[in-house]
């Protein structure tokens, strides 16, 4: 508890996480707003930005380089081991706000454009139990998405290169997404990468379809070995 | 047993190895409470490497470190946070202030709170710093904020590596000054090291010598008066590694 009382307390006091989510609401919302929005419903509307993945996935570079890559580089995490705790509940309870933080940053950017267009009564209309379990989905899926640049910043350890391969992977994928290219690289991403997944499902699809829980299960191998590498390599490596 | 309540730090036959090259070399070393510990060595000695093996940043190749008699892993580990380390440089959040960045530490520290902080900030004379960064700070100054950090909750131990760094003449003795306040009044155990012999012949009441990664001479202050003679610090350190 103490730890998730210090990373919270770090969080709203500092400037440098303010600036990387102000900049990344506005490049989320430029990124999910589009002509097509004004000529559609509430529901077709939900659907394009519930099959956009790229807000997440560049909110997860610029939130990884800043929450994890800086805190090697500034050597911060040692203030956390000087007081005698574990390395894993340090990446955990970063991881924790981590990922709450990247998926509010969508849900606002989302919320914005939603009010933007006045589409809420008809969202609502769909009913709790219709939108509940998809918002939940949704975000499981942006936890997956999330998780890579969390990686990439404990397997460099700095912000440059975490940046750099991050930011790199993401372009790749940016360019690839959807493109219906065939070669090995497209159909690898077609059958392992969530954001690619997300592409082939629809919003009111039902949960209980295949794909649904192949998508599920894929996102969770995500979460589950993206954070244990994480920690193996946390917990072995030295820090400076 | 009352001689091991005593004891704050044993390191046992340390050993560390980087790619090869032995930093650290079978150095065993018992701290005990209520005393000034001066670390000297020349660059390179290993006592960096000693300190960070201690504050759990790296781990040894082999050989113990057990911190106010911990006999395991999770008992180090919980045991650390009854000391309080400065090595190498201060930790902070560049973009957050001082009182921020001293805050946020406090949270993970039982009994620490905005009067302990405050405390803190006096103690430092870093009371009137306001809202500015920790990243426009002089070195000087973010010396004085590792020491106040490494002070939050008051240790039973302090670990610091080179904390006159940077520092002018005026807070030198300012930190001295605070430093054998603290051993006086609180009984905190300090271990130091510095390449200011001098500065640190007027704090230590002990010494640990290393050179090469090994234990050269333990001996305390008043024996190293005896012996020395007239020689300062300074010579008798460099007569011992030249033998």
């Amino acid at each position: 508890m103490r730890l998730i009382r210090a990373e919270w307390y770090r969080m709203v006091h500092s400037k440098i996480q303010w600036g990387i989510t102000a900049a990344l609401l506005l490049l989320s919302f430029w990124m999910l707003d589009n002509k097509r929005m004004a000529h559609v419903s509430g529901q077709e509307m939900l659907l394009l930005l519930w099959q956009n993945p790229l807000p997440l996935m560049w909110s997860g570079v610029m939130l990884a380089v800043g929450g994890f890559g800086s805190s090697f580089q500034e050597r911060c995490w040692n203030g956390g081991i000087y007081k005698g705790q574990r390395r894993m509940c340090l990446l955990l309870s970063r991881a924790f706000f981590y990922y709450i933080w990247g998926l509010l940053i969508q849900v606002a950017a989302m919320a914005i454009i939603l009010t933007k267009y006045q589409v809420w009564g008809q969202i609502l209309g769909l009913g709790t139990g219709f939108l509940f379990p998809r918002m939940l989905f949704h975000g499981f899926f942006g936890i997956a998405l999330l998780t890579p640049p969390l990686l990439f910043s404990f397997l460099f350890r700095d912000v440059f290169g975490s940046m750099a391969v991050s930011s790199g992977l993401t372009f790749l994928i940016q360019n690839m997404l959807g493109s219906e290219g065939e070669g090995f690289l497209p159909e690898l991403m077609e059958h392992f990468y969530p954001a690619a997944r997300m592409l082939k499902l629809h919003f009111w699809m039902a949960l209980e379809t295949r794909a649904m829980q192949e998508a599920f299960l894929l996102c969770l191998g995500y979460l589950l070995v993206g954070l244990l590498v994480s920690v193996v390599v946390f917990w072995r490596g030295e820090l400076k | 047993m009352a001689e091991q309540e005593n004891i704050v730090l044993e390191a046992k036959e340390l050993t560390k190895v980087y790619r090869g090259v032995t930093v650290l070399n079978q150095v065993s070393i018992q701290l005990k409470k209520g005393h000034i510990y001066g670390f000297v060595g020349n660059n390179g000695a290993g006592k960096t490497t000693f300190m960070r093996l201690v504050a759990g940043l790296a781990r040894p190749t082999s050989g113990t470190v057990s911190l106010f008699g911990s006999q395991s892993q999770a008992e180090l580990e919980r045991n650390r946070s009854r000391a309080g380390f400065l090595i190498e440089q201060p930790v902070y959040y560049p973009d957050m202030s001082v009182r921020e960045n001293l805050m946020a530490q406090a949270k993970l520290i039982k009994g620490a709170d905005k009067a302990h902080v405050q405390e803190l900030l006096e103690l430092v004379d870093l009371q009137d710093t306001g809202r500015k960064a920790l990243r426009n700070f002089s070195t000087g100054m973010k010396q004085r904020y590792g020491i106040a950090f490494a002070l939050l909750g008051w240790p039973e131990l302090l670990v610091l590596d080179e904390p006159l760094n940077g520092m002018d003449v005026h807070n030198m003795d300012e930190v001295t000054a605070i430093l054998k306040r603290l051993n006086e009044e609180r009984n905190i155990t300090i271990f130091l090291s510095s390449h200011l012999l001098a500065r640190l012949s007027a704090l230590a009441t002990d010494y640990i010598f290393l050179d090469i990664g090994r234990v050269v001479e333990e001996i305390s202050a008043a024996e190293l008066r005896e012996k020395a003679g007239n020689a300062d610090l300074e010579e008798y350190f460099r007569k011992l590694v030249s033998k």
